[in-house]
């Protein structure tokens, strides 16, 4: 960049005194160049001021959740410190660790053997927003618009349907959901089920032909939920 | 909510726009910005206690150029992706006529056209609205290279709205 240039870029940023300033003015009164470079300086911050946009709905829902599932950092402990203390120090890391294992368990209610993305789907169940003027009725309504998230490395699409006053959440991934302890899981031509319950939460999980996975949780038996889950993947 | 999450979330949410604005310029489309917010995020979470400084946003904004970078370089190893149709240039070279006739597609276009280094710097300054000084300390560079690189960006950007990658810009 020469001289020219730098003097020209300093007055665009405002960093000239008042008198070189106004020398740059003067000069641009008679140099056809230096006019046109502070015209198109002027006409990109004028376009990319078009491009301001604000966040899209959902998003800071989103990460607001993501957040919530991640556990607690671990505090970085020295060494040294280690090493000196002995048997403190690990009885107390073990104590942390226990610790972050009840906050964890806390966040996401379900078996500690449970995947996350499992977990994932029982959250958004146990905290379903309530569907104030939506009638009950035995046809599931969906509430609100379906949610992205990304849990453990599997993408999910979560979506809140209410039926006959019961709150159920249908998660869709492309990717099958890990099986949990204790489910009791089936395997039918060109895909796999899976049952299992926890709490009163039930979960009831298909895994497609076409490479589609559905995972449903709804307070109610596994008769119920396997009706139900036909009702909202035939849609 | 814990009370770590809680501090955070606190803390960083004001700038979730301004991260997202950043993201949409680092990713492919708008389904990536989202996934990248959201890992930077999560990287800023895990982090948030050694972070001290007065400046959460450039902060945040600091992380995710760094996790852009990191998937660009994963990215690069896979083969290539069909792009998508490139707009039309508007053939009118008068100024105030082409400001007028630009939509944000266009002009979208012309700042993915321009040098890495001073888009980048862009975007910093123009839409994220951080100083030069700010926009120097998160890239590592001198104040007065990321002056220059935004001037030299905006005349280029200047250029191809007006057509003048077709003419000389001269009526």
């Amino acid at each position: 960049m020469d001289a020219h240039e730098r003097r020209l870029v300093a007055f665009l940023a405002g960093d000239l005194d008042e008198e070189h300033a106004r020398q740059v003015d003067e000069h641009l009164l008679g140099c056809e160049e230096c006019w046109r470079a502070v015209q198109e300086d002027r006409l990109a911050r004028q376009a990319l001021a078009l491009l301001h946009e604000a966040e899209p709905p959902g998003l800071a829902d989103r990460i607001r959740f993501a957040v919530e599932l991640a556990p607690p950092p671990q505090p970085r402990r020295p060494l040294l410190g280690l090493r000196r203390r002995g048997r403190a120090v690990v009885g107390t890391g073990l104590a942390a660790a226990l610790s972050i294992g009840v906050i964890f368990g806390w966040l996401l209610p379900g078996s500690p053997a449970d995947p996350t993305s499992v977990l994932t789907v029982l959250r958004f169940a146990r905290s379903m927003p309530p569907a104030a003027g939506q009638p009950a009725g035995p046809r599931p309504v969906a509430v609100g618009e379906p949610m992205n998230i990304v849990a453990a490395g599997q993408a999910l699409q979560l979506r809140y349907y209410r039926v006959d006053g019961v709150e159920a959440v249908l998660a869709t991934s492309a990717q099958p959901f890990p099986v949990p302890a204790s489910a009791r899981a089936t395997t039918e031509a060109g895909g796999m089920t899976w049952t299992v319950h926890r709490g009163a939460l039930g979960l009831f999980c298909v895994d497609g032909p076409g490479g589609r996975s559905a995972l449903l949780a709804a307070p109610l038996p596994t008769a119920a939920l396997a009706q139900l889950m036909g009702e909202l993947i035939s849609r | 909510m814990a009370d770590e999450h809680r501090a955070f979330l606190d803390a960083t949410l004001p700038h979730l726009a301004a991260v997202h604005r950043l993201a949409r310029h680092l990713a492919a489309d708008p389904a990536a910005a989202e996934d990248l917010v959201q890992e930077t995020y999560l990287r800023a979470f895990t982090g948030f206690a050694g972070h001290t400084g007065p400046n959460t946003r450039a902060w945040l904004v600091a992380i995710c150029l760094n996790v852009a970078r990191s998937a660009a370089r994963h990215q690069a190893r896979r083969p290539p992706e069909v792009l998508g149709p490139v707009p039309e240039r508007p053939t009118d070279d008068v100024a105030a006529q082409a400001l007028a006739e630009l939509d944000r597609e266009h002009i979208a276009w012309a700042l993915d056209q321009l040098p890495a280094e001073q888009r980048i710097s862009i975007v910093l300054m123009d839409l994220i609205g951080h100083s030069a000084a700010e926009v120097a300390a998160i890239l590592g560079c001198p104040r007065g290279t990321v002056l220059a690189r935004v001037h030299r960006g905006r005349r280029r950007l200047a250029g191809l709205l007006v057509g003048r990658g077709v003419t000389d810009g001269r009526p």
